[in-house]
């Protein structure tokens, strides 16, 4: 790497430092919005219960000076305590996140391969059968939500032929429809931007060059279109894995799958700040490395975006 | 002394669909020989199907009907195998040169790929090969690591030229290989194109339609209209005696490049437009245009005879020209 990529990069990291600290901030003060209280619970607590619950954790004190107590021990990776059942909220996502990791993992892979595979197979066979079937997937995948197909599949394919199991996260088999119906609107997008794409490029000029070289159509589609036509596929992966996340959070409910989705929609019930403002926190820091990372890929790719940050 | 057929072309058309039956005919029964170590060239208007043709006859396009041989022997070029073998033999230089290089490869792997295909060399001879191209088209090795926008206009047609030339093909199709030029390019580009066919005695395709520089650089000429070549001869021969109607025009309107000429000269302009070539209708694709239209001239299209000795045209009444 040369001295102008590693001070692009340096200056991304700044930048996404930066981005964080922003997200602390309002995640922190918008959590101090919200009206209710934790230990509101349905039997009433009496005031000097309340009261001491609050000195406990701190929350008695000026919201400026919980706010700077909060950013120092977040800095020293302690994201506090729970204030419902008392747990590490750094514990929580460690032994929450890998499921959720995973599923993700599992989902964008599919809906790569898949994708791309669809959006290839549509532009070169464009204006047959194959387009049209590949399109019709594509729109039905873009316009379903997540937790429609989830179910579909949980009724059709789990329930009523019994290939899979219905719901939980344990065996091979029953990681299969969750990852599927995760992936699924991301597939669509992926293999219509790729057919678009393909289109775009399967006409231009270096095309017949190929041909003219004597390449047969499948070195021609694979090796000479597929690496041009895959840039904005690349570009819209960051926002696709925000996308693939915040799906998560339906999709591990209608599986009962123990991931941080789970943990993130029972906080927000019950009005847990660390636990909300620890997984928004940690939610927000991967999506921001998420896109620092297919920045780093797309100047790999592409020789043409040198990775100087002069023109951005 | 008879001159050795390399490439016959038998009443070639190509048609594109354009829906709703409509077919669009955009090269028509075109019957010519391109014979070995000649520069043919091709003009005509935009749209006469000029590089279409080209396309045909680089195998890049299937033609619709007609035949293609190469050395006497049918290439069809809907077969893989076929196209392969042609394509060892025939190459095309496009017009474009922002356009027809791979934006994600290196110049070197896009000169060596044609050859890496072909099995041609050991990958070590094939580099040494790479630089030797690069050298023979006025351009460094050092130049073999960099990406194609890393080049001006006129250097990255030389990398176009290099491309076409590591296959060492007998036949190239040079599609209007300069007109996305400057001008002070132009000429660097046209001689090295000449300097290459002395030196490997290369059949040159030459498509344009800066008519000065077809008739500086060609051989023959053939001239098309609406996708039918309406006159064909040496290139001489067609500036003295013009014969078809409309390649009068066409002459007509090179500018002299000198104004007193210029001003002297009575410029014949045609009236009307080029008609659609979506469904022609029969009869001679001119005889909207052409001010000698008879009846006849509506209903039966012309074909392509030998008025004078290797000079043909297409058109009924041409012996009232002579």
């Amino acid at each position: 790497m040369s001295k102008q990529q590693v001070y692009f990069i340096l200056k991304r990291l700044l930048y996404s430092a930066i981005t964080v600290l922003v997200l602390v901030t309002v995640t922190f003060f918008a959590m101090k919005l919200l009206p209710g209280d934790p230990f509101a619970t349905a039997k009433a607590l009496p005031p000097e219960t309340i009261a001491a619950l609050h000195a406990k954790y701190g929350l008695d004190k000026p919201e400026i000076v919980q706010y700077f107590m909060y950013l120092g021990n977040a800095l020293k990776g302690d994201l506090g305590v729970s204030l419902i059942n008392g747990r590490q909220v750094t514990d929580i996502i460690a032994q929450a996140f890998p499921v959720s990791f995973e599923l993700g993992i599992r989902a964008l892979i599919f809906a790569f391969i898949i994708g791309i595979l669809l959006g290839v197979v549509a532009s070169v066979k464009r204006g047959t059968a194959w387009d049209t079937g590949a399109m019709f997937v594509a729109l039905i995948g873009v316009s379903v939500p997540s937790f429609i197909i989830g179910s579909l599949i949980q009724y059709f394919i789990a329930l009523q032929l019994g290939l899979f199991p219905i719901t939980g996260w344990s065996s091979e088999m029953s990681k299969v429809l969750p990852s599927f119906a995760l992936a699924f609107a991301c597939m669509a997008t992926i293999s219509r931007l790729m057919r678009t794409s393909m289109l775009d490029v399967l006409n231009q000029d270096y095309i017949k060059t190929a041909k003219a070289k004597g390449l047969s159509q499948k070195a021609i589609v694979w090796k000479h279109a597929v690496r041009n036509a895959i840039m904005p596929v690349v570009t819209v992966m960051g926002p696709l894995v925000a996308g693939v996340l915040m799906g998560a959070f339906v999709v591990e409910t209608i599986f009962a799958i123990p991931g941080l989705g789970k943990y993130f929609v029972q906080s927000v019930q019950t009005n847990d700040y660390t636990v909300i403002t620890g997984t928004t926190i940690f939610y927000g820091t991967f999506l921001v490395l998420a896109n620092l990372v297919v920045d780093i890929i797309y100047g790999l790719i592409d020789p043409r975006v040198k990775l100087t940050g002069g023109k951005e | 002394m008879e001159k050795e057929k390399l490439i016959t072309l038998a009443n070639v058309s190509k048609h594109f669909n354009v829906g709703n039956k409509k077919k669009l005919v955009a090269v028509n029964n075109v019957t010519m020989d391109i014979y070995k170590g000649e520069t043919l060239g091709i003009v005509g208007e935009s749209g006469c199907g000029k590089s279409t043709l080209g396309r045909v006859v680089m195998g890049i396009y299937n033609k619709t009907s007609g035949s293609l041989k190469y050395r006497g022997k049918e290439v069809n070029t809907k077969r893989t195998k076929d196209r392969f073998e042609y394509a060892k033999k025939a190459q095309i230089i496009f017009q474009d040169p922002y356009a027809s290089l791979n934006p994600r490869m290196t110049v070197g792997t896009i000169i060596e790929e044609g050859m890496e295909i072909h099995n041609m060399y050991t990958p070590e001879e094939r580099k040494q090969k790479v630089y030797e191209l690069l050298e023979t088209v006025g351009l460094n090795r050092e130049h073999a690591n960099r990406f194609p926008h890393e080049f001006s206009g006129g250097q990255r047609q030389r990398i176009g030229i290099a491309r076409a030339l590591a296959i060492e093909p007998e036949f190239i199709v040079c599609d209007e290989p300069i007109s996305a030029l400057d001008v002070s390019i132009q000429s660097q580009v046209i001689n090295l194109l000449k300097d290459l066919q002395d030196k490997f005695g290369f059949t040159y395709m030459f498509i344009a339609h800066d008519l000065n520089i077809v008739k500086y650089i060609s051989d023959r000429i053939a001239v098309m209209y609406l996708g039918n070549v309406v006159e064909l001869a040496d290139s001489d021969e067609i500036y003295d005696h013009t014969l078809h109607p409309y390649s009068q025009a066409l002459l007509a309107a090179v500018p002299i490049p000198d104004p007193d000429k210029e001003a002297q000269k009575q410029l014949k302009v045609l009236s009307g437009d080029v008609p659609s070539p979506i469904n022609p209708k029969p009869g001679c694709p001119f005889a909207n245009r052409c001010p000698k239209a008879q009846d006849k001239c509506r209903q039966e299209s012309p074909e392509l005879r030998e008025v004078r000795p290797n000079h043909y045209v297409a058109c009924h009444f041409v012996e009232s020209e002579m």
